[in-house]
């Protein structure tokens, strides 16, 4: 399974790869610090052209370059990665960043809780969910 | 009657005595007994004149327009006076002269005008014809001509008279130019003009100044209010942005700290791990007050959304939401029948809320909590009360423990941000209530708030229903 990880903490990398690490399901998580270089790495998502198309994004949006709504708003514009899931992590937890994520067709919103072990938990869970109860999309 | 319909009889009376005085010989009438009645007659003349006078005064001031009243009155003066020219003024609150009529040729003269188009004369400025007849106590009548500015009609003859309402003159006369002299009976004539339009225009002029006093009260007033609403709303943005992004380096204390202790734990020395523990709680405690300046900048300015609630429901969720803290603290909750009432219901459960778990925190050393939870019903309002067993609250804290941010016992024994009661405070007052403590040290505490009640008592009888 591919992740992609777009998350300029490095703390919040740390744990997430700790988190995804512990899980029963074979993960490669792919990690980059800024917007701008999420929606490079990302590509058309044609690999052919050096581009990616992950199973999952876990996007921050708090991000230097471009922010997360501005990955949000280039993933679901592109053909090609539009149905991939986007889980949108941010440790804001503001109605307005909630309404505008899911206006621009976030597939979950997840405030990032304060206390680690929550935290950790929470990627579990969001792991758990998409590789273990949901079916994911086919490359289209 | 109308004094309209004296004219012809007293006309005609006259002129039979005039016939009478020509034949009185032949009749044998006394020449003065002929005078008396010809006096009387003249009398009842100028009476009836007077009568008609105010008579046509009074429909002025019944029916005209405030703006009009005052040039209606005075052309009724010029015709009874036979003037050409005149001013009717009064006196405003700086005692300077405003003239609202003013005969044109003179008026178009005058070079201050106020934002009415009203000449004003300057209380310091009062001369010549004008001041001499703002400064005379009565009636007076001069003979011109009378030196004028340039330009100025030329003015042969004045007469003015003061409007004197209980001792104080609140306005003038003043009519000029007759073509023959002003009589006594002219003087007598203004001078019960003016007896009459006394108390009219002094109720005026209070209505007026009030009126104006209560315009620039609303207007400070609305002033007021909007400085608020904007104030308020920047406070609600202003511990948004606080809150949302303290939270974003509190995480990375926090996680940071937590990760240390997780991945590298064991090389920590005893020292070491009290260290890390105490940034820990206190990333905690920075965290929870973050979210309680939120609440408590919602509780101040989020706009009510006010339904009916039942005060017992939103009880029974709070005890489910304080569940571990109650079974931590081995804490009986219990209440009795509450209202249904119109109220916001997540600020009414955050009231509860904060009031429950307070009631626990500070509880006593000795037996277990016990809240009790209760409403009254008053006059129009619920009055709900809070009952603990804790330590209490000594009389001179009791005023700063409602204080944003206050605390009064310690921290380690009692923890929190100390903004709960704070927004306790404004949720009450938001829903148009008061709330206050009863309380003394070792006794507990009874908190209470007062909730307006919307909603009745027929639907307050059943909590359950």
């Amino acid at each position: 399974m591919e992740v992609l990880l777009v998350e300029d903490d490095p703390t919040d990398v740390e744990i997430t790869l700790e988190a995804l690490d512990c899980s029963p399901f074979l993960i490669h998580v792919d990690v980059v610090a800024d917007g701008r270089g999420a929606i490079e790495r990302l590509g058309d998502g044609a690999p052919e052209r050096g581009g990616r198309r992950p199973d999952l994004v876990l996007l921050d949006l708090k991000l230097p370059e471009a922010n997360g709504h501005e990955v949000l708003a280039f993933i679901k514009g592109q053909a090609q990665l539009q149905s991939i899931p986007v889980v949108v992590l941010s440790s804001s937890a503001d109605e307005s960043d909630v309404q505008r994520s899911y206006g621009q067709h976030a597939n979950c919103y997840v405030a990032k809780p304060v206390e680690l072990d929550a935290f950790m938990q929470v990627l579990r869970s969001v792991v758990e969910f998409w590789f273990g109860v949901a079916e994911l999309p086919t490359n289209p | 009657m109308p004094p309209e319909c004296l004219d012809t009889p007293i006309g005609d009376l006259l002129q039979a005595l005039r016939a009478v005085r020509r034949d009185g010989e032949e009749a044998h009438i006394p020449s003065e007994t002929v005078s008396a009645v010809e006096r009387a007659l003249s009398r009842l003349s100028t009476a009836n004149r007077d009568l008609r006078v105010l008579n046509r005064l009074q429909r002025v001031f019944l029916a005209v327009e405030d703006d009009e009243m005052y040039s209606e009155v005075l052309e009724v003066v010029l015709e009874v006076l036979q003037s050409r020219v005149g001013a009717f003024a009064y006196i405003d609150e700086e005692g300077d002269v405003v003239c609202p009529s003013m005969t044109h040729e003179v008026r178009d003269l005058c070079r201050v005008r106020d934002a009415h188009e009203a000449a004003r004369f300057r209380r310091r400025n009062w001369a010549g014809m004008w001041g001499h007849a703002l400064s005379a106590r009565g009636v007076t009548r001069s003979e011109g001509p009378f030196k004028v500015p340039d330009g100025h009609i030329p003015i042969t003859r004045v007469m003015s008279a003061p409007v004197v309402c209980r001792g104080q003159t609140v306005g003038y006369f003043l009519v000029a130019n007759k073509p023959a002299e002003y009589t006594a009976e002219d003087e007598r004539t203004l001078t019960v003009i003016a007896e009459l339009v006394a108390p009219i225009l002094s109720a005026r002029l209070v209505r007026e100044r009030e009126q104006a006093r209560r315009a620039v009260a609303e207007a400070a007033l609305e002033r007021a209010v909007s400085d608020l609403e904007r104030s308020n709303k920047e406070l609600a943005v202003l511990a948004s942005v606080a809150a949302h992004d303290l939270r974003e380096p509190l995480r990375t204390v926090m996680t940071s700290v937590q990760l240390l202790k997780r991945r590298h734990g064991d090389q920590l020395d005893q020292r070491a791990t009290q260290l890390t523990d105490r940034a820990i709680d206190a990333a905690r405690r920075l965290g929870s007050m973050g979210e309680d300046v939120l609440s408590y900048a919602r509780a101040r300015t989020a706009s009510l959304r006010l339904v009916s609630v039942d005060a017992g429901v939103v009880v029974d969720r709070v005890v489910q939401n304080l569940g571990s803290q109650i079974a931590e603290a081995r804490a009986r909750v219990t209440r009795s029948d509450l209202p249904v009432l119109t109220a916001d219901e997540a600020l009414l459960t955050r009231l509860f809320q904060n009031l429950v778990s307070n009631a626990i925190r500070f509880a006593g050393s000795g037996a277990p909590p016990q809240v009790q939870v209760s409403a009254a019903r008053g006059e129009a309002v619920w009055t709900f009360a809070v009952r603990d067993n804790g330590v209490g609250i000594a009389p001179e804290d009791v005023e700063r423990i409602f204080r944003p941010f206050e605390q009064v016992a310690g921290r380690e024994a009692h923890p929190g941000t100390g903004i709960g009661l704070a927004i306790c405070t404004r949720i009450v007052e938001r829903h148009g209530g008061t709330m206050w403590v009863e309380s003394a040290p070792g006794e507990g505490s009874t908190f209470c708030f007062t909730i307006r009640d919307h909603v009745g008592t027929g639907d307050a009888s059943d909590p359950h229903g």
